[in-house]
């Protein structure tokens, strides 16, 4: 339904996610289904930008697509290989637990680790967007997350 | 001497911060920074030094037209009930948010902040 390529700069992200809020908004007709992709948008171009390998080649896609049923939001970049381990760790707990007991986990730790980086918008999304993640490696180095919520 | 007069309001674009005494805080705008612990964190942080200084047993924050933030953000808030459930039974006082239920991340990250709070922290949802 929708693919942009852009550039993995951080000014980027409020177009990107004001852009997905509207596209949801006239697409689906429901604004918390907006609501709840805004967030998903945030989070994973924050990530994907944040980890990001900053060469020349550097490249973020977007996709958003329904099927009517399942919102996905997907996000493709170049991920720094140090960051990508630690990504699949943090997606493979989070789905040892419910989605607001995760959220909570990660709120905890966060009070732990005041120095820390707060590693709280994968258990945002889950809970806050309803949406399951997935993580899949591609050609080039590039790694793809995937979040898919139910319409 | 009052010191939550004193305390400098931080100006970021998008973004407001209001401090009326005696004791309410008003947020809106959005707060999606790439670093908002830097731009707003040391806010947050002389706000609960001079709350207890003050022998403050309540503050008002209002965060109906704060209408969205990042999980960075979220975690100034995060920060802030971590030092008020460490705040000893003479510092200690109550946060009382109120929030819009309407909006999802008001609605979803208050109720689990509460959490690590619960008796500090209190939660009005219109």
């Amino acid at each position: 339904m929708v693919r942009v390529s852009l550039r993995p700069v951080w000014e980027y992200i409020e177009g990107v996610r004001e852009f997905g809020r509207f596209f949801c908004e006239t697409t689906f007709k429901r604004p918390d289904v907006a609501a709840r992709a805004q967030v998903v948008l945030q989070e994973t171009l924050e990530n994907a930008i944040r980890y990001s390998a900053h060469d020349e080649n550097g490249k973020l896609e977007v996709e958003i697509t329904s099927d009517g049923c399942d919102l996905r939001i997907s996000t493709l970049s170049r991920a720094d290989p140090a960051h990508l381990q630690t990504l699949r760790d943090e997606i493979e707990m989070l789905r040892q637990f419910d989605p607001e007991a995760a959220y909570l986990a990660a709120f905890v730790r966060a009070s732990q680790q005041p120095e820390g980086s707060a590693r709280l918008g994968l258990a945002r999304m889950r809970f806050e967007g309803r949406f399951e993640l997935q993580i899949s490696e591609e050609p080039g180095g590039h790694v793809r997350v995937t979040a898919i919520g139910k319409l | 001497m009052n010191q939550l007069v004193n305390v400098s309001v931080p100006r970021v674009d998008g973004f407001n911060a209001e401090l009326t005494l005696p004791s309410l805080l008003y947020l809106s705008g959005v707060l999606a920074q790439s670093e908002p612990g830097k731009l707003v964190g040391p806010f947050f942080e002389d706000l609960h030094r001079a709350v207890v200084a003050d022998g403050l047993r309540e503050i008002i924050v209002d965060v109906r037209q704060l209408t969205f933030v990042n999980s960075s953000a979220i975690r100034l808030f995060v920060d802030w009930a971590a030092r008020l459930r460490a705040s000893s039974e003479t510092e200690a006082y109550v946060i009382r948010f109120r929030t819009d239920r309407r909006i999802t991340w008001q609605r979803t990250s208050f109720l689990v902040l509460q959490s690590l709070a619960p008796r500090q922290i209190i939660i009005e949802a219109e």
